[in-house]
């Protein structure tokens, strides 16, 4: 086997027990409350909501354990790599598996009452949260952290200074976690409108965010962070070729990945649409049939 | 109101938990870029540390990358000496790529036990072709490291504990 590719496979790194811990304690905590509510035989715990979460978890470990974090330092694309990974790939999968009422399932019943109460329609909490969460302060907060940590000073010192790396990735998390709640609408549904309209302008609008910061360092004919001109270089490729590579990863397949699911969330407006005109004609139908009655 | 309380102390140990610096674990970046691609006979040298700001309670991890015409070059004999220059203590290591993370790279660590300027000389020797280059490195007196994050999950722990043990006291008993 080629040595840098046998390198590249075996470059892991385990050394990070806090993350370790965060994801065991979330693991341990959904595992727990799928199989309480199995029991019950309620609906929330299907095998597809399982294995989407576990799924989002080991994009999670792939993300921050893999070769892709050893070889962020030394190759741009793979350090775009592992951001795409953390803002789009493992947001939406643990979403899908619609973590929290699993996950309060495996809280003892005070305790998890206790915490309901900070859900409640009236509470201070719920109001705070569904104000920080809102769809477009949620597209807001993530575009401008995706553009601040292109700046090239902060991303230089994010490669060098682990601390900033550890606040960048963070903030790349959770500002994927927040808009995908829209996207998703996963529970607690605090924003509960059931209106396709507004996640697909959250949708197309992060198409555009995302592409014009890919077409910018594809297109780019200088290296725009200068710390990779002074790494080694791997199989040799260049510093402005990497860069190249990995503004095409932020423009081509993520424009993809956007296009799939701004298409599927039409078709979920299409047919909420044509429910609710079903409805309605219904209703109207019933009325009229009452009055006829009269 | 005592549940929003413990929710937010909750969050903000745990936010601590996450960003704190965990200085007890063995977890290193790259660090500071020492050497920037130095020519040292046929080779080239890129050499970091790790921590940044290196002092004597801390090991010092020194991360090197080999290059030649043909790109990286693996599995090569590589020594380092570093020398205190005050008091002319010497440390030796030797570089493997079984210590370092990026298996490309390699890997030397060192416990500078003295205050003050080193002197770094790393070697190269691969085929008989050898390759030298050095850099000085201030090393400063160790100060108490506090493992925040660790501080910060004993204490969301303590809480979480505290809140179960404190729910299941007869209501009596809770005054």
């Amino acid at each position: 086997m080629d040595p840098t590719l046998k390198a590249f496979l075996v470059s892991w790194d385990f050394q990070r027990p806090d993350v370790i811990g965060v994801l065991s304690i979330f693991s341990t905590l959904y595992a727990v409350g799928w199989i309480k509510l199995r029991r019950k035989q309620s609906q929330l715990a299907t095998w597809p909501r399982l294995m989407s979460y576990y799924a989002g978890i080991a994009t999670i470990i792939l993300a921050l354990f893999s070769s892709i974090d050893t070889f962020q330092s030394q190759l741009f694309f793979m350090h775009m790599t592992q951001h795409l990974l953390l803002m789009m790939a493992a947001p939406p999968l643990l979403w899908l598996g619609n973590p929290m009422p699993l996950m309060m399932w495996a809280i003892p019943r005070k305790e998890r009452q206790q915490l309901g109460r900070l859900l409640v329609q009236k509470s201070l909490f719920r109001r705070i949260i569904v104000t920080l969460t809102s769809p477009w302060l949620a597209w807001v907060l993530y575009s401008c952290n995706l553009w601040m940590w292109h700046d090239p000073n902060f991303y230089n010192t994010s490669t060098t200074n682990e601390f900033v790396h550890d606040i960048q990735h963070l903030t790349f998390f959770f500002s994927g976690m927040i808009l995908w709640w829209n996207l998703t609408d996963a529970a607690p549904q605090f924003h509960g409108d059931r209106n396709y309209v507004k996640r697909l302008g959250i949708v197309v609008a992060d198409f555009f965010s995302t592409m014009i910061l890919g077409v910018i360092l594809t297109m780019s004919g200088t290296v725009i962070y200068s710390h990779y001109e002074t790494v080694p270089r791997i199989a040799g490729i260049s510093a402005l070729y990497d860069q190249m590579i990995g503004g095409l990863l932020m423009w081509i397949p993520t424009g993809v990945f956007y296009i799939c699911i701004f298409l599927l969330l039409l078709s979920l407006q299409i047919q909420y649409s044509e429910n609710r005109s079903r409805l309605k004609n219904e209703q109207r139908r019933l009325k009229l049939k009452k009055e006829i009655l009269a | 109101m005592k549940s929003l309380v413990v929710g937010i102390c909750c969050l903000v140990v745990g936010i601590l938990l996450a960003v704190g610096p965990l200085e007890s674990v063995n977890a290193h970046a790259l660090g500071r870029q020492q050497l920037e691609r130095v020519e040292a006979g046929p080779y080239r040298i890129t050499a970091w540390t790790d921590p940044l700001e290196p002092d004597t309670g801390r090991q010092l991890h020194l991360t090197i990358a080999v290059e030649d015409n043909s790109g990286l070059v693996l599995n090569a004999k590589i020594e380092v000496e570093a020398v205190h220059r005050q008091s002319g203590k010497k440390l030796l290591s030797v570089a493997s790529h079984e210590d370092a993370i990026n298996k490309l790279y390699y890997e030397a660590k060192f416990e500078p036990k003295d205050v003050g300027d080193w002197d770094f000389t790393i070697s190269v020797e691969k085929d008989g072709e050898v390759g030298e280059a050095g850099f000085a490195l201030k090393v400063a007196k160790g100060g108490r490291n506090l493992p925040i994050g660790w501080i910060g999950a004993g204490i969301v722990g303590v809480l979480i504990v505290g809140l179960v043990i404190f729910n299941r006291l007869p209501t009596s008993k809770r005054k």
